[in-house]
């Protein structure tokens, strides 16, 4: 959320603003910032599981250790989330 | 030279079919060919001599059992050493992965592993491939065998070495600029870059992604179409790999040039070029056209700014894929006071100066504000020179060039300029800029007694044309790739 001031409106001294005049000079933009965890069973860019609670270090490979000479390849099923979520 | 080494991959396909030899025969000739040559040569960074030879008892136990055996089986290969084999150390001849040993095989490892050839040594190579002559390893330069005072060219001067040296009949090198084509011009023998995408780029150390591909090496273009074949194919582990059938190389390998429209590319025949080079190569054009083949002038006009164009696009990715050696989760690590001091004293200690150079260059390319001027127009430039081709192969088949505006040069020659080293990968940059294949045929020495490469280019995915051009070309001049010479291998170990 960001509040910005309203540039058209004249500036005003601090002495004659009443507080409400004080906010009226403000124009509020609000925007959301949504995060939701996609249900594949899948990581973003490699096959390891998802799954929470097991040993450390199991469920990685080259690719989510971004080791040299892996390759990235996009989780189709996150992408036709996102293209449905909008 | 013991025979087995100077056979090459075909002929010792079809002794060992014959259990005339076995694949451990093999092996250990070649193993001992490289103990001979390599103390001239230095071709390889590690040898793998206990685990070629117990890969090749293997095939020898399965031969006997009457068993299966690969498209490959016995078949000595050098592996240039930016290709990841699992638990055996790869280093892109670089000190920032001396030590490396990766957890996994690269795809093209996998497929030669899968189909039995006999992997003798990682290859030295260019630090990261970035180089033109194998001086910028950071362990040691390789040298040519037709000359030891002279570079064998590079990136993958040590794999084409090694071909060249009778060490093994097959390399695999990797071509972002003309890293496979160069060397092979500059040691006589076959070097090619097939279509980007046909080969997959998992567990190849990226320098510059849209670039890099893999590319046999061999002594007859047979072997190449061989080796070729084995690697090829779709790899769902690899985003830009083509979902296309391998190719069939050898139903049209013996069919001739006749009919054929062989272009000679007029920009790549100007000011730049050795006599010795434009003479070896015109007279190889004309053999093409002796041999039925319609030989006529086309242009690419825009070729030209090919290098200019590759030298913004290929550190601008260099500079990205290199991002990740930061001393945290492998390789060297230099300790400093804190995490960022860490970092930059070990990119400082890891990296050679030709990598930092193009770090450097990349990341000011795609900094903020310099984008468009600088990667944005490069990638416009690289989309008109694929125009360029496309109009070029409305009208021929196949398209011809040398490969290298010079023979191999001295060590140290350029090393102290960069840009006359760029400019040796003049005519090869443009194929990479167009994901087209192209590949190098030895037709001749210059009055140095140095091999001349002809390049011969087709369009995406016409590795068949490709091929059968140049395999024709091969048998009517019948070159010995021997090396000989003054200063040859050939005068120290015979
Ligand atoms: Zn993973």
């Amino acid at each position: 959320m960001s509040v910005t001031p309203d540039a058209s409106r004249q500036p005003a001294t601090a002495a004659r603003d009443s507080g409400v005049e004080q906010a009226s000079r403000f124009e509020a933009v609000i925007g959301l910032e949504v995060h939701v965890e996609l249900n594949t069973a899948t990581k973003m860019f490699c096959g390891c599981a998802i799954d929470f609670g097991g040993a450390p270090n199991v469920r990685t490979c080259p690719v989510c250790l971004g080791q040299p000479g892996s390759l990235p390849m996009i989780n189709a099923k996150a992408v036709e989330s996102a293209i449905r979520l909008g | 030279m013991h025979p087995l080494v100077a056979a090459d991959a075909v002929g010792l396909q079809r002794l060992l079919k014959a259990r005339e030899v076995s694949a451990t025969e093999i092996t250990q000739a070649h193993l001992d060919r490289i103990a001979d040559t390599d103390p001239h040569v230095s071709a390889f960074i590690r040898t793998l001599d206990q685990a070629a030879l117990d890969h090749a008892r293997d095939i020898d136990r399965r031969l006997s059992a009457g068993q299966e055996v690969g498209a490959l089986a016995g078949l000595p290969l050098a592996l240039k050493d930016i290709l990841c084999t699992k638990g055996v150390e790869t280093t892109c001849a670089s000190r920032v992965l001396q030590h490396y040993r990766p957890p996994y095989d690269a795809t093209v490892v996998r497929k030669l592993r899968q189909a039995d050839a006999i992997v003798v040594g990682k290859a030295n190579m260019d630090e990261f491939a970035m180089g033109s002559s194998c001086e910028n390893s950071a362990f040691f330069p390789t040298r040519n065998p037709w000359d030891l005072e002279r570079v064998p060219g590079g990136s993958s001067g040590g794999s084409v070495a090694a071909v060249a040296a009778n060490d093994a009949p097959l390399g695999i090198g990797t071509d972002t600029g003309g890293s496979v084509r160069q060397p092979a011009a500059l040691c006589g023998v076959i070097g090619v870059k097939p279509t980007y995408g046909l080969v997959s780029r998992f567990g190849l150390i990226a320098f510059a992604s849209s670039l890099d591909q893999v590319g046999p090496i061999a002594r007859a273009v047979p072997d190449a179409a061989l080796l070729l074949e084995a690697i090829a194919g779709h790899d769902p582990r690899d985003a830009t790999s083509i979902p296309t059938d391998v190719p069939d190389l050898h139903t049209t390998l013996e069919a001739g040039v006749e009919g054929l429209r062989v272009g000679v590319v007029s920009e790549f025949m100007g000011a730049g070029m050795s006599d010795g080079v434009r003479s070896v190569v015109t007279a190889a054009i004309d053999r093409l056209g002796a041999l039925g083949a319609e030989v006529v002038d086309v242009s690419l006009p825009h070729a030209g700014y090919g290098v200019s164009a590759y030298y913004l696009i290929a550190p601008s990715e260099c500079s990205s894929n290199l991002s990740r050696y930061d001393g945290v989760r492998y390789g060297l690590r230099v300790d400093g006071e804190t995490t960022e001091q860490m970092m930059a004293s070990t990119r400082d200690a890891g990296f050679g100066p030709e990598v930092k150079r193009r770090i450097m260059i990349g990341t000011y390319a795609l900094s903020a504000g310099y984008y468009d001027a600088y990667y944005a127009q490069a990638q416009r430039v690289r989309t008109l020179i694929i125009r360029d081709y496309e109009a070029a192969y409305a009208g021929c088949d196949v398209l011809a060039s040398p490969t290298s505006p010079t023979t191999a040069f001295k060590l140290g020659e350029r090393a102290a300029d960069p840009l006359s080293m760029y400019l040796s990968d003049v005519y090869t940059i443009p194929s990479n800029l167009a994901g087209a294949p192209a590949l190098s045929l030895p037709v001749g020495l210059d009055d140095d007694g140095l091999p001349v490469g002809l390049q011969l280019m087709a369009p995406v995915l016409g590795e068949p044309v490709l091929f059968r051009a140049a395999r024709a070309l091969e048998r009517e001049l019948a070159i010995d790739s021997t090396p000989r010479g003054n200063g040859s291998l050939a005068q120290v170990a015979a």
